[in-house]
């Protein structure tokens, strides 16, 4: 009788465990990477334009501009299919000191991470305030936290990508509106393996390479979503968007697929600049990865970067409990 | 069946419950709130522990990150405060709540009924 309630609670057990080997080994992303919580960034970007009348030698502009700060994720589900995502945003001193900002800021896990894909849902209330339906942002606060997900709006998340790529593979970057069946989508490509080092860990990445030539598409995308219109008349201002360059290098850990850094430069082109005009204009952004969080990165998680046991084994000696107290009550019960 | 029992309920819910929700909430929410009713023993205190800790425990991995945070001082109380009353305060709270509440009722329930069926004397 005993052995009988043994094996209906190893079985039990097992079922419950299908979902976890379920999710892990199918093809597509590993579980982890829809949870990041204490995944740590920093980001730093310079831009910098530089113009001047060749003949006259009047500078048209002249703007250097140095921006850091440092993003930490948070997570938690929202409901059976998505998992909501925030982030404390870090300010470095000078930041702090010239905008009268905490040097921290709190933003509450309200973007919806689809489970099992690379969708990003906004909160509804986001559309409200953009489409004028609710003006005032203390009211947008107050509905912000039981507001419902928008499907009709995605963005494709930049920070994972499929666990089992190789090299040659498309990855998609981009954003689609549903309602209307129009979006901008651009296709990354897995270039090569890189090897890079990062807490002093050295990890296998693979480098995603992505192009972007063409702004004015995004533009005209944008202004067709949203019935706005974007510099209808300016021509210039359009020219000079048509003539930027994107180039970005994303590097992803080859075992779980998580962004560990990105470097991301733009820069106009020379045919774009007048030819009484001499300069450049141009802008870089570098994203690294500070602190993996619950991460399981390197084959490391997090249990084991906290107090040094393997993630397994305290899994394991959870079970270990678990078996006890049932087994400890069904005798309870016999006696 | 006493107030004891009710704790250490609550406690073998959180402690199994939070750590197998560090791999997958959902499982660690239900496997967590049926070892808390076993140990808490009755009905409504199985009920009680499941309403108390389904939400704890499907926001234990985002819980234990945030309090890691404040006790390093990376976090002041104030972003604390914030993270964490945003991320209970969400009409899935009181699903996860109710939910456990059900699952806990029905595993006291089931081990009440195992408990009466050896106890009467078999004729």
């Amino acid at each position: 009788m005993f052995g009988r309630k043994c094996i209906f609670f190893t079985v039990l057990v097992l079922f419950a465990f299908l979902p976890v080997v379920s999710v892990s080994a199918s093809p597509g992303y590993a579980f982890e990477v829809f949870r990041p919580n204490g995944t740590k960034y920093s980001v730093s970007s310079i831009v910098d334009i530089y113009f001047e009348n060749v003949t006259s030698g009047e500078v048209y502009a002249n703007e250097s501009m140095d921006i850091n700060f440092n993003f930490t994720f948070i997570s938690k589900r929202i409901d059976l299919k998505h998992i909501g995502w925030g982030f404390i945003l870090e300010l470095p001193e000078e930041a702090v000191n010239e905008t009268n900002f905490p040097n921290k800021i709190s933003v509450p896990p309200l973007l919806a991470v689809e489970e099992g894909s690379r969708r990003i849902y906004f909160p509804q209330v986001l559309f409200d305030l953009i489409e004028g339906r609710i003006s005032d942002v203390g009211e947008a606060l107050k509905n912000v936290f039981f507001s419902k997900i928008n499907k009709s709006f995605y963005i494709l998340n930049p920070f994972y990508i499929s666990k089992d790529v190789k090299i040659g593979d498309k990855v998609d970057y981009g954003f689609w509106y549903v309602k209307r069946d129009t979006g901008y989508i651009v296709n990354g490509e897995v270039k090569e393996k890189v090897k890079i080092n990062i807490a002093g860990l050295e990890i296998e990445t693979w480098r995603v390479e992505i192009q972007v030539s063409n702004l004015t598409e995004v533009l005209d995308v944008v202004s067709e979503m949203f019935n706005v219109t974007l510099f209808e008349n300016d021509t210039e201002a359009k020219n000079v968007i048509g003539n930027i360059t994107i180039t970005a290098n994303l590097y992803y850990d080859t075992k779980i697929g998580w962004l560990t850094k990105a470097n991301i430069t733009a820069h106009l082109n020379p045919e774009a600049i007048p030819e009484d005009v001499t300069g450049h204009a141009q802008a870089s952004i570098t994203l690294n990865l500070l602190d993996f969080g619950a991460l399981n990165i390197g084959g490391k998680g997090i249990v084991f970067r906290l107090i040094g046991i393997p993630d397994e084994a305290l899994l394991i000696s959870d079970i270990v409990i678990i078996a006890l107290i049932v087994i400890t009550i069904i005798r309870r019960r016999r006696a | 069946m006493s107030f004891l029992s009710f704790l250490a309920g609550l406690f073998t819910a959180l402690l199994t419950g939070s750590i197998l929700a560090l791999y997958y909430d959902l499982i660690g929410m239900v496997v967590g709130v049926a070892v808390g009713a076993l140990v808490a023993g009755t009905k409504k205190s199985g009920g009680a522990v499941g309403f108390l800790t389904a939400p704890i425990i499907m926001y234990s991995s985002l819980i234990i990150y945030i309090l890691y945070s404040y006790f390093t001082g990376y976090i002041d109380i104030t972003s604390l405060a914030i993270v964490t009353i945003t991320a209970l305060l969400n009409l899935y709270t009181i699903i996860y709540a109710i939910t456990g509440m059900i699952i806990g009722i029905l595993i006291a329930h089931i081990n009440i009924k195992k408990i009466e069926k050896r106890e009467t004397p078999k004729e």
